[in-house]
């Protein structure tokens, strides 16, 4: 069983819908674990079946049930799903804001602000794989539920967020490639300043 | 780093494996362009310091193969002899320096941590990139 994902606080609205994203979580995980514990007692699921309803029940009793999981228990998936896409969306759009950062970086030739946006890149990116980690489990209930969902305008939405996912992706390698570019760019301008004379 | 060295002279060999390893490499030195070229077939090189007269294969020659094996090479060329030598295509995809006999060692180890900072720059950058493809590949093709 995987510990329980840690984020640092912040009065940042990502950091803050992450927050939210990692909470529902870690629900998930303690549910997870006190199932197992309670399978392997010989008393599968008895103190969780019929708990507190809501969204987080219904998350809970849709994994529990496996391959017998209702209409109802699908939206609270699909509602679930979308929270961990939407977490997802705004760590891609911090991403994007660095890339661009980081094309300037490399256009002015400053080595101290390209390392710094790296670091803050990799954290980011880190974020960004733990989320997606975690979130392909829920990802993979609701692929197997796919007909079942097709007229849910949730889950509609979340098809369009898929789609803004591509496109953010899409936008950053660009940026990217013109990073890469103005580094070649950069060579470039530097070696023709200097004459290429024999001495 | 690893630097790969090629130069007939062996004393510039030796002078420039000096710096270099000062500089924290790891060095492959060669007065042969084909062992250089059968070191290149087998061992990763991160930048190619090489002479462009040479007896059996010119410079350029084992730049267009060492890239050819090596993609992500780095080369800085150490040449007294340029006008012979078409080393504008070589020059122009911003992965190549070049610096002229006689040098300043400190003129060489200048371009040495620029070589190494653009290096790592490209380096991190195509890092991030390959990160984000893979992740973002889960998400969007697992869909």
């Amino acid at each position: 069983m995987e510990d329980p994902i840690e984020l640092r606080q912040s009065g940042n609205e990502t950091e803050r819908q992450l927050q939210a994203f990692v909470k529902s979580y870690n629900d998930l995980i303690a549910f997870l674990r006190d199932r197992n514990l309670a399978t392997a007692s010989g008393h599968a699921g008895i103190a969780l079946v019929g708990t507190a309803g809501g969204p987080k029940a219904g998350l809970r009793d849709a994994l529990q049930a496996d391959h017998g999981v209702t209409a109802t228990e699908l939206v609270a998936l699909v509602e679930q799903y979308r929270a961990g896409l939407e977490a997802e969306l705004m760590l891609l759009h911090r991403l994007q804001a660095l890339s661009i950062e980081q094309r300037r970086a490399t256009q002015t030739g400053s080595t101290a602000d390209f390392q710094g946006i790296i670091v803050r890149r990799d954290r980011i990116m880190t974020t960004l794989a733990t989320v997606e980690h975690e979130l392909k489990t829920v990802r993979g209930h609701l692929a197997a539920g796919r007909e079942r969902l097709a007229d849910l305008p949730t889950f509609q939405d979340v098809v369009t967020r898929h789609a803004d996912v591509s496109d953010l992706v899409a936008d950053i390698l660009a940026v990217d490639r013109d990073s890469l570019d103005a580094l070649n760019d950069a060579e470039e301008a530097r070696r023709l300043a200097v004459p290429l004379l024999e001495p | 780093m690893r630097t790969l060295i090629l130069d007939d002279e062996e004393a510039i060999v030796q002078m420039l494996a000096k710096v270099c390893e000062k500089e924290g490499h790891a060095i492959a030195p060669f007065t042969r362009s084909i062992d250089a070229l059968i070191h290149l077939g087998s061992e990763p090189v991160d930048l190619l310091i090489t002479d462009l007269h040479m007896p059996e294969h010119d410079g350029i020659k084992v730049i267009r193969e060492a890239r050819r094996l090596q993609p992500q090479l780095f080369t800085l060329i150490i040449t007294g002899h340029m006008s012979r030598y078409p080393i504008e295509d070589v020059l122009a995809d911003g992965t190549a320096d070049i610096m002229f006999k006689p040098f300043h060692l400190n003129e060489l180890r200048t371009r040495l941590t620029l070589c190494e900072r653009r290096r790592t720059m490209i380096m991190r950058l195509h890092s991030a990139r390959h990160a984000l493809y893979a992740t973002s590949h889960e998400i969007i093709q697992d869909w």
